[in-house]
This record gives structure tokens, C-alpha cells and sequence, in this order.
């Protein structure tokens, strides 16, 4: 890293002990971490089978209510709270 | 041309109560959609409680307490117990075959109709009237038709014309499975329409006749652990609210409104107060209790007899409907000011009996 960037120590211009580097290690740690891991879902296609087991699953889950008998309204309503409880 | 398999038609009542407990626990976000479909998958995959003979003779006893009901006499009880167990024989057998499903109920009710007028051809003691529609009782779309009218009245135009539709195509395939059954015994549509001797039962035997309706429909339906009293409960007094209504209203139909108007707040108040089974399980044999859908088969029936009668005896079933119906919308609506009067979506009754108190 050149000489006074952004992760050195201003003062001291060190990048170990107190410095801006050291203090957002873990962040950066966790960012590298989340890039190969998206990168790896979308790639293998994983993300994307989540969202359609969701939506499979509440296919069924509404087609098993309304063979119950519910009203269609009160199917809805379920399906959105449960969308929005995964949130 | 290809047959495919379509969605489940119906649940049985256990299977009804696993599916409301899974919805609930999905609505709170507490399972993942995988664990979720493999956990649906296995409730409709689920035998019943009490296997196959429970389901042979549930409908026999079902069948049997509905014929109570309709005509307490020991030939209209022994004829329809014999009906119920070949319509349960051939559910039984028809089990896990989706494709069948669809034609099952009209060769059934072909069958059910061929035995009914053989029986009278040779003067055995049957009276169509009140042997063909017991047995075939868990085939009529009375509740289909009136959640129809409930979706419709609420502004569900798709699924409520849907529900009414399918529920009003199922009554004609039935009647067409009576009408067939009749002819191939070698009776016309005209004789379909049959003079009836009435008699006026001792009141004992309705009630008698309701209790073993409930416990036929609850070893037949594979009804939850908790839900007998729950059913009995109901059962007992939608009839007598029907009852009751019929007495003080001399128009016969209005005793489906009362009914309804009581039934509904109180599967609502088990579910939601006593932690009983889900409304729906409850509420469903209060449905085929109150016979919407044999009125309307009746109709069906003798519209391939005489028009006339037949348009008379649809304009009967749709009253019949629509108080149901409008019982079913008042009653939610009452247990909605219930609970909101009263703390959330639970009814406190000691909050409600102050209230009353004026405390």
C-alpha cells in the first residue's frame, strides 16, 4: 500500500497495531468471504433454487388449503405474511 | 389425449389439521421451504388413523346416523347401512388413484341407484327418497358451493364463480350417476320422482341420529386426536340452532342461516380459546350436516324427471345456499366484533361475561 492510504495509521503511517486496516479487518474479512460466497451461489446456481423452493413450497401450501376448504382471501393473506416473515 | 393428475380434491379432516398447523408455523417464518415441502409431502402421504376398515365402516356409521335423521325407521336404516358400506367399498378401493377420482362418486351414485330401484322393482322396502342420498353423502359439494357463495359475497369473483361451478358440475354428475343407475334397471326419469309417506319421528332420534353422524364421520374423515368432543360439540348444536330456527321461522331454509350464524363463531372460538382443532375441521361436518348439497342433488334429480319440479327444487338448494351463506359471513363478522371488543383475536370470556354484567 502506498505511503498516506486511506487503511494506514495517518500519524504513525503503520498498517499494523492502531490503524484503520487492523480496526476493519473482521469487515473486510467477512466482505472477501461474502463476494466468493455470492459469486459461488450464483454460479452453482444455489441462490436462485432457494427463491423457487419457496415459491414451490407455497404452491403447494395454497393448493393444500384451498383442497381444505379455505377461502381463497384468507390463502392469500397467510402466503403474504409468510414472504414477509422470511424477509 | 392424456389423462394428467390434477391437485388433491379433497383432505381428510387429519390431514386438514396438519396443513393448518404447518401454514401456521410457515406464516411465522419457523421452517425453511425445503423442510416445508418435504413435511407437506408426507402429510399427504399419510394413511388414516384408522386404516382401510376404519374407513369402510366410518361410512357405514356415517351413513346410517344421517339416515336417522332423515327416516328413523329399521328398513331406511338397514337399506342405507348396506349402501354406505358398498359406497365406503368402493372409496376404499378408489384410494391414492387421483386419475379415478373424478369419475369414482358418479359410478358410485350409478350403482347406489341401481340397487335403490332394483330394491323397489321387487317391491322390497326402500323408499328412493330417503335411501340414495345418506350413502352419498360424502359426495355432495354442499360446502364447495356455499364457500362458493361466501368468496363471492366477499368480492372473490374468480375463485368464488369457480367454487360454484365446479361444486354445481359435481351435483350434475351425480344426478346423471342416479338417472343412469335408474335406467339401467330398467326404470325411466319419470319414475325418478317418488310419492313419500311421511312420518313424523319422536325428536330423541334426530339427535341420536347427529352423534352417530359425528362418530362416523370422525373414523371415516380420519378425524385429529382432540377433535371428537370438539365435532360432537358443534354438530349438536348447529342441528339445534337448525332446529330451533325452523321452529320460530316458518320458512324451512332460514334454519340454515341460524345454524351457520352459531356454528361459525363457535369453530372459531375452540380454535382460537380452547385450543382445539382448526376451525375448518370442525366446520366441515356441520356443512354436510345442514345437506345444502343433497337438496340440490334432489333438484338435479328431478330436473331428469320433470323440469318443473326440478327448477322448483334448485330455487329450494340455493335459498338453502345462500342462508348458509349469509349465516356463515354474519357469524365471522360476530366473532370479529367479538374479539375486537374484547382483546385480540381471542374471545376472553370473563372479559365478555363483565361486559354483560355491566361491571
Amino acid at each position: 500500500m502506498p505511503d498516506g492510504a486511506a487503511l494506514r495509521n495517518p500519524e504513525t503511517g503503520s498498517l499494523l497495531g492502531n490503524s484503520p486496516f487492523m480496526e476493519s479487518l473482521v469487515f473486510l474479512i467477512v466482505l472477501a468471504f461474502l463476494a466468493t460466497g455470492i459469486a459461488y451461489g450464483i454460479g452453482a446456481n444455489a441462490i436462485a433454487s432457494n427463491s423457487t423452493r419457496l415459491a414451490e413450497f407455497m404452491f403447494r401450501l395454497r393448493q393444500a388449503m384451498l383442497a381444505s376448504g379455505e377461502q381463497t382471501a384468507k390463502v392469500e393473506l397467510l402466503l403474504r405474511r409468510m414472504v414477509v416473515a422470511r424477509r | 389425449m392424456t389423462l394428467a393428475e390434477g391437485p388433491t380434491q379433497s383432505l381428510r379432516l387429519d390431514q386438514i389439521a396438519d396443513v393448518y398447523s404447518l401454514a401456521d408455523t410457515a406464516q411465522r417464518g419457523d421452517i425453511e421451504p425445503q423442510a416445508g415441502l418435504e413435511q407437506l409431502a408426507e402429510i399427504l402421504k399419510k394413511k388414516p388413523r384408522f386404516g382401510i376398515p376404519g374407513m369402510f365402516l366410518g361410512h357405514t356409521v356415517l351413513t346410517m346416523g344421517l339416515a336417522i335423521v332423515l327416516m328413523p325407521t329399521f328398513k331406511n336404516i338397514a337399506a342405507c347401512a348396506i349402501l354406505g358400506t358398498i359406497v365406503g367399498a368402493i372409496k376404499a378401493f378408489n384410494r391414492n388413484r387421483p386419475v379415478l377420482a373424478v369419475p369414482m362418486p358418479v359410478v358410485a351414485t350409478a350403482v347406489v341407484s341401481a340397487l335403490v330401484f332394483t330394491a323397489v322393482k321387487y317391491d322390497l322396502p326402500v323408499d328412493p327418497l330417503y335411501a340414495l342420498v345418506p350413502p352419498l353423502i360424502s359426495f355432495l359439494s354442499g360446502a364447495m358451493l356455499t364457500m362458493g357463495m361466501v368468496e363471492l359475497a366477499y368480492g372473490d369473483m374468480v375463485s368464488g364463480s369457480s367454487r360454484l361451478v365446479t361444486g354445481f358440475i359435481q351435483l350434475v354428475l351425480l344426478g346423471f350417476g342416479l338417472a343412469a343407475g335408474a335406467l339401467l334397471v330398467g326404470y325411466r326419469p319419470e319414475n325418478l320422482v317418488d310419492a313419500v309417506d311421511k312420518i313424523t319421528p319422536p325428536v330423541w332420534t334426530a339427535w341420536f341420529g347427529v352423534i352417530v353422524f359425528g362418530i362416523g364421520v370422525y373414523v371415516h374423515f380420519s378425524a385429529p386426536r382432540n377433535s371428537f368432543f370438539w365435532m360432537q360439540l358443534v354438530l349438536l348444536v348447529t342441528f339445534g340452532v337448525q332446529q330451533l330456527g325452523r321452529l320460530f321461522f316458518t320458512y324451512t331454509q332460514s334454519g340454515g342461516f341460524f345454524g351457520m350464524l352459531v356454528a361459525t363463531p363457535l369453530v372459531y372460538l375452540i380454535q382460537m380459546r380452547f385450543k382445539g382443532p382448526p376451525a375448518m375441521v370442525t366446520f366441515l361436518p356441520s356443512f354436510w350436516l345442514l345437506v345444502p348439497g343433497a337438496l340440490g342433488l334432489l333438484s338435479v334429480k328431478h330436473m331428469f324427471a320433470d323440469r318443473a319440479a326440478g327448477i322448483e327444487g334448485m330455487v329450494s338448494a340455493i335459498t338453502a345456499l345462500t342462508a348458509i351463506a349469509l349465516g356463515s359471513l354474519m357469524g365471522a363478522s360476530l366473532y370479529k366484533w367479538l374479539s375486537e371488543q374484547f382483546g385480540g383475536w381471542q374471545v376472553q370470556l370473563g372479559r365478555v361475561g363483565r361486559y354483560f354484567r355491566g361491571e
